[in-house]
């Protein structure tokens, strides 16, 4: 699908409507540069190069890269990070984010070597868009859905895959201070995003959904989820979908007021009577 | 002087962006006589649109204009004007107006004066033109947006009681003429129905889609057309209001097509 020249939203643009639209009136309406970027946010973007890394050698030469190659891609993407005009906030608590990034990706190597052949058919794919609509009036939004899924995979349609049936798996790499709950796994709507878009750029109308969480643990963990989202699921991402770009559209950007503010990029200019 | 294809979709976005609040006018059928209720976009508002993105001299009318007394069922004497208007638009190039694009309106009015009937007439005609070119289609395509609608209108018109709710100011007699053409005639509509969102400011798609195209063509950078919108309105290229999008889609059309400063701003 040709890139869109109107207007897009992406997950991570309603989910941080969602968390604080004063926040996103700051970051994305304002333009105001954030104050610091946030070491889990780095260290996050870090790790995903690694996992990209992997997924890419295993795609293009059948076989993962080795371990101390994906180390330095996630080494060379944390120095970037850390060169940014945006300063990192490090947690001085927190273990050094270095380690705990060489931790998770060794899992990781492990994890994908464990699970023995996969058949890559995409990693970092990026996809624009996609349309929504409003479930109840049915009204077409302006806006399109885009956005980049972290890996498809190719897998035997059906428990036992009997007949030769393949359908595409898409995978969404999270990094995590722990295991995702239950709640999390059910109600997480980027994964219904995708799904949706999954159907709009020819991946296929009955795809596997799947989220790899990598725990920052002192032993890192890859907890692989396959997850289920039904039509009410889509229905609700898509009303949650129109009602945030309604409220966008029109403006309407209150704050929400939480401990969250306290470890918020845009703090420094919440507070200052900025429109 | 041609258009590419591109160029005319462009201007075309333009020339129909939404027209804010202020710029759509009403009449009450009961309160004009007329029998029908109308919504429309004052005409000036047009006319600055047509300025804005075609540049002053872009755009050119021709009229004929035919007048002749009437006589109301009461009796007052008063005129019938009929309008036929031509709308070009164009450029100026050594002394011819090139045209490119070209519509014709017919429009009507009645007023006591011969004057006042001539003027109505010729703003009613004049809009009609204008509307095949984009300003004001979505008065006659009955579909001005339900958020211009004033508050007090959506309570009263979406009552069970609408059909006897007293109006705000006396019904004139169904036969009189109105004094002067300030309620100029728009395009008869049924009652607004109750919006079903709140009012979207924000750009359309299609807008943001011509400012990334014409910025582009007009060799800005994708980063310092940033920084120039954020100049002037404060905000990011996607959160523009539809009015400030229009307006700086105008002025890049407006120095694209020599009727203008080649820069935004």
């Amino acid at each position: 699908m040709a890139a869109d020249d109107g207007l897009t939203v992406s997950v991570s643009q309603l989910k941080e409507f969602m968390i604080c639209p004063r926040r996103y009136q700051l970051h994305r309406v304002l333009g105001i540069e954030p104050a610091f970027t946030p070491t889990p946010l780095a260290l996050g973007s870090a790790a995903h190069a690694g996992f990209a890394a992997i997924y890419t050698s295993i795609k293009n030469h059948g076989e993962a890269t080795p371990l101390d190659q994906v180390i330095q891609v996630f080494r060379d993407d944390w120095a970037v990070a850390v060169d940014a005009p945006v300063p990192l906030r490090l947690d001085e608590d927190a273990a050094d984010p270095v380690d705990t990034g060489v931790r998770m990706l060794t899992a990781f190597h492990a994890h994908v070597a464990a699970a023995g052949p996969v058949n890559v058919v995409a990693v970092e794919m990026p996809f624009h868009g996609v349309e929504l609509h409003d479930p109840d009036t049915g009204e077409i939004l302006d806006e399109k859905l885009g956005g980049v899924v972290d890996l498809v995979l190719a897998e035997p349609a059906g428990i036992t895959g009997a007949g030769g049936q393949m359908r595409n798996v898409i995978v969404e790499h999270k990094t995590a201070a722990r295991k995702w709950t239950s709640d999390q796994l059910d109600h997480d709507f980027q994964v219904t995003a995708y799904q949706i878009a999954a159907k709009a750029i020819g991946l296929g109308d009955d795809v596997g959904l799947r989220l790899q969480v990598v725990t920052k643990t002192k032993q890192a963990a890859v907890i692989v989820d396959d997850v289920v989202r039904d039509e009410l699921a889509e229905v609700d991402f898509l009303r949650t979908a129109a009602g945030v770009l309604r409220a966008v559209g029109a403006g309407a950007f209150w704050p929400v007021r939480s401990w969250a503010c306290k470890t918020c990029q845009y703090a420094h200019a919440c507070s200052t009577g900025r429109r | 002087m041609t258009k590419t294809q591109n160029e005319r979709i462009q201007l075309f976005a333009a020339l129909a962006a939404p027209f804010p609040e202020e710029a759509v006018e009403r009449t009450d059928g009961r309160v004009t006589g007329r029998g029908y209720s109308t919504t429309g976009i004052k005409y000036q508002y047009v006319v600055d649109r047509l300025n804005a993105v075609l540049g002053v001299g872009g755009f050119r009318t021709e009229r004929t204009i035919t007048v002749k007394p009437i006589t109301t069922a009461k009796g007052r004497p008063g005129f019938e004007a009929i309008a036929e208007v031509k709308l070009e638009l164009g450029e100026w190039i050594d002394g011819r107006f090139l045209v490119y694009a070209q519509a014709w309106g017919d429009g009507g009015h009645v007023a006591m004066g011969e004057a006042d009937s001539r003027k109505g007439s010729f703003t009613n005609a004049f809009k009609k033109a204008a509307a095949f070119m984009g300003p004001g289609r979505d008065a006659y395509r009955g579909t001005i947006d339900d958020d211009h609608v004033p508050s007090d209108d959506i309570v009263a018109t979406t009552s069970a009681a609408v059909a006897t709710a007293p109006l705000s100011r006396a019904a004139p007699p169904a036969d009189s003429v109105p004094a002067n053409d300030q309620q100029d005639d728009g395009p008869a509509v049924g009652p607004p129905i109750s919006p079903a969102h709140p009012v979207r400011s924000r750009l359309t798609s299609r807008q943001f889609a011509a400012l990334r195209s014409l910025s582009a063509k007009a060799g800005y950078e994708p980063s310092s057309f940033k920084t120039e919108m954020r100049r002037r309105f404060g905000v990011e290229p996607g959160y523009l209001s539809a009015r400030d999008a229009s307006i700086v889609i105008g002025e890049m059309l407006a120095g694209m097509n020599g009727h203008g400063a080649r820069e935004v701003g």
